[in-house]
């Protein structure tokens, strides 16, 4: 089962909310971790980094993924000094997460025009016939299709935080999250019969 | 009855449909469709099962333990201090967005650029582009400070994604003073008939068609500005490095 830590995600796939019980555990080993203390930070990163390296998969594929993984935990770790406390530290490094990533993914060139669909990332899906369907269909997407889909429907941002993020108008958003809804239904309505992964990373230390 | 010309523009807004973010009318108008349409109807269901499966999208752990790599970068990061120097300062840039503040970007900027090997960016060959941020009249400059910083952050969020090749860019007050010798005239200048510059960046590009494709893609076309873009004669005389 997942680690008792990590924080679920709601159902309305919003980013991780903190104040919860599982929050305050994690909340702890980050203001430790503020102090210097390795191990709370790894017991930190064992509780988030399923969550973290997820969005990096989905968001730059699986090629790039724990090179940008790393990246995020070490500004996190630099960076935890500027966590405030007030809102949960699991949505603090989600946020972290996320411009991070956006930004690593932006660097290697995502363009979001209605027109033209730019370069077409080569496929970087290794299929190990593990993952879900899902997961390797969103990889598959067109760069900018695929970040607004993930950014809503994964991560539950508005088109308006999506667009401003993004540089995009919200039209744009929209017409690439229909895009990328539509591409993804042909990738589920011909499903090739693998059941979803076991958590492979069921492993953890509490 | 629906050939591809009527029944495109259905297709596009299956989506907002499904998100329920169609106006009443134009959700009336397509459910009436879908009632008819059979195509409809099933892409709709499979944009519903989309969705609902993109939530319940498992999270997934790595599958080797990423902990000790990190570990090890952490140690050789916390043994080299100009690598995490520079995180700070643009963490504290980042405060200051929010907080609402103008904010200058070439400090960043220019900040990263020093710290060349600590945070590895490639630099790009070619020459220098002026993008001048012309505000044509009716231009929205004005907002509560959370719009201003919203603002301040698409430039900024921008300016970032563009890495190396965004060499600085700043705000410019609305005001300052004109300066003519010809004319024997020193005045204030403000906001009046003369095109307003609102901002700039300066960007280093291959060629003036990659300057070009950078500009296209700045926030403030779509914020209804329009952009000059100059390129920059280098002399020989001392420049920046």
């Amino acid at each position: 089962m997942e680690d008792s830590r990590l924080e679920p995600r709601p159902a309305t796939a919003r980013p991780v909310r903190s104040g919860s019980e599982h929050g305050r555990g994690l909340d702890a080993d980050a203001r430790a971790a503020v102090a210097g203390d390795l191990a709370a930070f790894e017991r930190f990163h064992r509780a988030t980094v399923a969550r973290v390296h997820s969005l990096a998969r989905r968001l730059l594929g699986a090629g790039s993924a724990d090179d940008a993984c790393q990246e995020v935990y070490l500004r996190a770790w630099r960076g935890l000094s500027s966590w405030r406390g007030e809102a949960g530290a699991g949505t603090w490094l989600h946020s972290l997460a996320r411009n991070t990533l956006l930004n690593l993914a932006a660097r290697g060139g995502a363009r979001f025009d209605e027109v033209v669909p730019a370069h077409e990332p080569v496929a970087r899906v290794r299929d190990t016939g593990q993952r879900l369907d899902l997961e390797a269909a969103i990889e598959r997407l067109p760069r900018g299709a695929r970040t607004v889909f993930v950014l809503h429907d994964v991560e539950g941002l508005e088109h308006g935080e999506i667009a401003a993020r993004l540089s995009i108008s919200v039209g744009t958003s929209k017409s690439q999250l229909s895009r990328a809804r539509l591409l993804l239904r042909s990738a589920l309505e011909t499903p090739s019969g693998h059941g979803p992964p076991e958590h492979e990373g069921g492993h953890r230390h509490a | 009855m629906h050939d591809s010309r009527t029944h495109d523009p259905w297709r596009e807004r299956l989506s907002e449909y499904v998100d329920d973010e169609l106006a009443a009318d134009e959700r009336a108008a397509l459910e009436a469709h879908v009632k008819t349409c059979r195509e409809c109807a099933v892409l709709v269901e499979g944009l519903r099962r989309v969705v609902a499966a993109a939530r319940e999208l498992p999270d997934r752990a790595p599958i080797t333990d990423p902990w000790p790599a990190l570990r090890a970068a952490i140690t050789a990061a916390d043994e080299d201090p100009a690598v995490s120097r520079p995180r700070r300062a643009v963490r504290s840039l980042a405060w200051a967005f929010a907080a609402g503040v103008l904010v200058t970007l070439a400090a960043w900027l220019a900040f990263g650029r020093s710290q060349g090997t600590g945070v590895s960016e490639p630099t790009v060959a070619g020459g220098s582009y002026l993008l001048l941020l012309h505000e044509p009249e009716g231009f929205a400059s004005e907002g509560t400070p959370a719009e201003q910083a919203a603002v301040v952050e698409r430039y900024a969020s921008w300016a970032r994604g563009l890495g190396a090749r965004c060499l600085g860019g700043e705000e410019l007050a609305p005001e300052g003073w004109e300066i003519s010798l010809a004319e024997q005239r020193e005045r204030a200048s403000g906001p009046g008939p003369h095109p307003v510059i609102g901002g700039f960046f300066l960007v280093q590009a291959a060629d003036e068609d990659e300057a070009l494709r950078i500009a296209r893609t700045c926030p403030h076309l779509e914020r209804g500005g329009s952009i000059e873009l100059r390129p920059i004669r280098t002399h020989a005389t001392p420049s920046t490095k």
